[in-house]
């Protein structure tokens, strides 16, 4: 009970914070747009200067493959980016002594920090596939409740990895900054805006594991060919897995590095 | 019965000075070195007592202060805060303390009412409260701000209105009144004081007048240890053979201090602050006449008076020694 009631409290507190930040908000939206409109315009010129098909990629389809690599990248980037810093922030600024002195469950304060950067991402991805609806025409052909779902396993998935990281963080300051490195190589290797055809097949078999990879074919699955629960359940269980997985692990993470903490103080 | 028992405490922490080259800086990273910051550090707080810590910087006051808020673990030793132990057992009792910490912030993104509103929910208490106490530190105004534009002052109003939240029987309040004006710091001495009647409290602070004004029992550290222990009073019954000057000088040069201080008879010689005035402090009482004929034989003095040592003359005797 303790824990839901800290959790709400402190969800709400956390999307007030990100609140604050005005420009991050902006960036959010116009970062995110200005990459896919770099990239429309990139594939929209090699396409109609000729070329038929790149790895499956064609003119016809180019348009949704972008917008729904560059709708789910949010998701993966905010938790290996904002949420991974988050108790470094917090150290940094020394608000942690007041809350961790207080009685509110410590593991509702990292959770609340995932949920309120779901909403964050749920709140810009509407603006930006509102914008996007301006500027470009295409068709998702499946359903988007799946899509939804597909969203929430990701974003769980990747939630603790990106809890595990600000955990790590808060015991040794430089993981966070390899958390943001390690986004930027993910975004590079995972055919965010291009197809893993572009790089040479000993590089294109380690791209297809990695789970971000996963998790944006399994959306692109849906958006581009319309496929159905029963055609992805592999993904789905996997990405179920893994969120499971992800967020044990931050749980203990945080456990053990409380531990710890203790010891140099909070 | 005691609210806070602190046993024999020892704490380490990272050498940070200690920086080796070679194949020692190696071993450093994974062994680091370490100094003593607490070196087995006793005492006992009973029920409705307010309890100074007084120690120079780096004395280990605000360690001690988070170890018994249960924000750090000791290395040695063992401390019970309204009969839990202390850090195991801290969430049978965190609904029952509260304070502030130097240099610990509210969450800057927030505004000051928002900080405390997220508080109060964490704590069970309800928005009258928060007004109540915004109104009270003099805070009507500012509460809508964002907390990074506030200044010193504020945010240590805003913390202090945080500490006061849950009515906390233990408060612990680490230089509550650095970056107060005046007229709010007396403000906070005062509810500080009548706190006292529903709290225990351990202040740490280095304002001496104000421990003097507030603690019932004093310790004061230096480098990790107790080296003084008593009530206010008894403290300054340290000085009791020493014998103190306050003599108002018609010009206050650095020369003069320097000679006075060079006097075989004067422990010690501080100037008063936007006066032409000098604390004068002597080895002995018995030294007074020696003094005050050497004293006039080439200065001309406007006021001479006998006073009562003060706990900064403690304070300052105690660290000297």
């Amino acid at each position: 009970m303790r824990f839901v009631s800290d959790f709400l409290v402190l969800t709400i507190a956390e999307v007030r914070k990100y609140y604050r930040w005005k420009e991050r908000i902006i960036w959010d939206i116009f970062g995110t747009l200005a990459f896919l409109l770099s990239f429309l315009l990139v594939w929209g010129a090699v396409f109609s200067s000729g070329s038929v098909e790149i790895g499956g990629l064609n003119k016809d389809n180019y348009v949704i493959f972008l917008v729904t690599g560059s709708l789910l990248w949010p998701a993966i980037g905010i938790c290996l980016g904002p949420l991974s810093s988050a108790f470094v922030r917090e150290k940094y600024h020394r608000s942690s002594t007041y809350f961790f002195l207080s009685p509110a469950s410590r593991f509702a304060f990292l959770f609340a920090k995932a949920v309120a950067s779901m909403v964050e991402v749920l709140l810009t991805s509407i603006v930006i596939l509102i914008l996007i609806l301006f500027f470009c025409e295409f068709t998702f052909k499946g359903s988007l409740l799946l899509a939804g779902l597909v969203f929430l396993l990701t974003f769980l998935s990747f939630s603790g990895v990106g809890m595990t990281l600000a955990v790590l963080g808060a015991w040794r300051e430089g993981i966070s900054e390899v958390s943001y490195i390690l986004s930027e190589v993910l975004m590079l290797l995972s055919g965010v805006f291009y197809p893993l055809e572009v790089f040479p097949e000993s590089v294109r078999v380690f791209c297809e594991v990695l789970p971000t990879t996963q998790a944006i074919n399994t959306l692109r699955a849906i958006g581009m060919e319309g496929a159905t629960l029963s055609q992805i359940m592999p993904q789905i269980i996997y990405l179920a897995v893994f969120s499971i997985i992800s967020i044990s692990i931050a749980y203990f993470a945080f456990r053990h590095i409380e531990k710890k903490a203790m010891l140099i103080g909070i | 019965m005691s609210e806070i028992i602190v046993k024999n405490i020892v704490k380490y922490y990272p050498d940070k000075e200690y920086k080796p080259k070679g194949f020692k800086r190696i071993k450093n990273i994974v062994s680091p070195k370490k100094k003593k910051v607490l070196d087995n550090v006793s005492f006992e707080v009973k029920k409705g007592e307010i309890f100074g810590l007084l120690g120079s910087n780096g004395a280990g006051k605000t360690t001690l202060m988070k170890m018994m808020g249960g924000l750090m673990e000791a290395d040695e030793g063992e401390i019970f805060i309204l009969g839990e132990k202390m850090p195991e057992n801290k969430k049978k009792i965190e609904g029952r303390i509260n304070g502030v910490f130097a240099r610990a912030n509210m969450w800057w993104e927030l505004t000051g009412k928002q900080n405390l509103l997220t508080y109060a929910k964490i704590y069970g208490v309800n928005k009258e409260k928060v007004n109540e106490l915004i109104d009270f530190f003099g805070l009507k105004g500012k509460e809508n701000l964002y907390s990074d534009l506030f200044s010193t002052g504020e945010v240590m109003r805003f913390c202090l209105a945080k500490a006061f939240l849950n009515d906390p029987e233990l408060l612990f309040l680490d230089e509550p009144t650095i970056g107060l004006d005046p007229v709010v710091a007396i403000k906070v001495r005062e509810l500080i004081k009548k706190r006292k009647k529903k709290s225990s409290i351990v202040l740490s602070t280095h304002n001496m007048e104000e421990a003097d004004f507030l603690c019932d029992r004093i310790v004061i550290l230096n480098k990790g240890k107790i080296i003084k222990t008593g009530t206010p009073k008894s403290l300054k019954k340290e000085l009791e053979k020493k014998e103190i000057f306050e003599v108002e000088f018609d010009k206050i040069s650095s020369k003069l201090i320097d000679n006075l201080n060079k006097l075989k008879y004067v422990d010690r010689v501080n100037l008063i602050e936007d006066t032409q005035s000098l604390r004068i402090i002597l080895k002995e009482k018995n030294h007074v006449n020696h003094f005050m004929k050497e004293l006039q034989r080439e200065n001309k003095i406007q006021n001479i008076q006998k006073v009562s040592p003060t706990l900064e003359d403690v304070f300052i005797h105690l660290m000297r020694k």
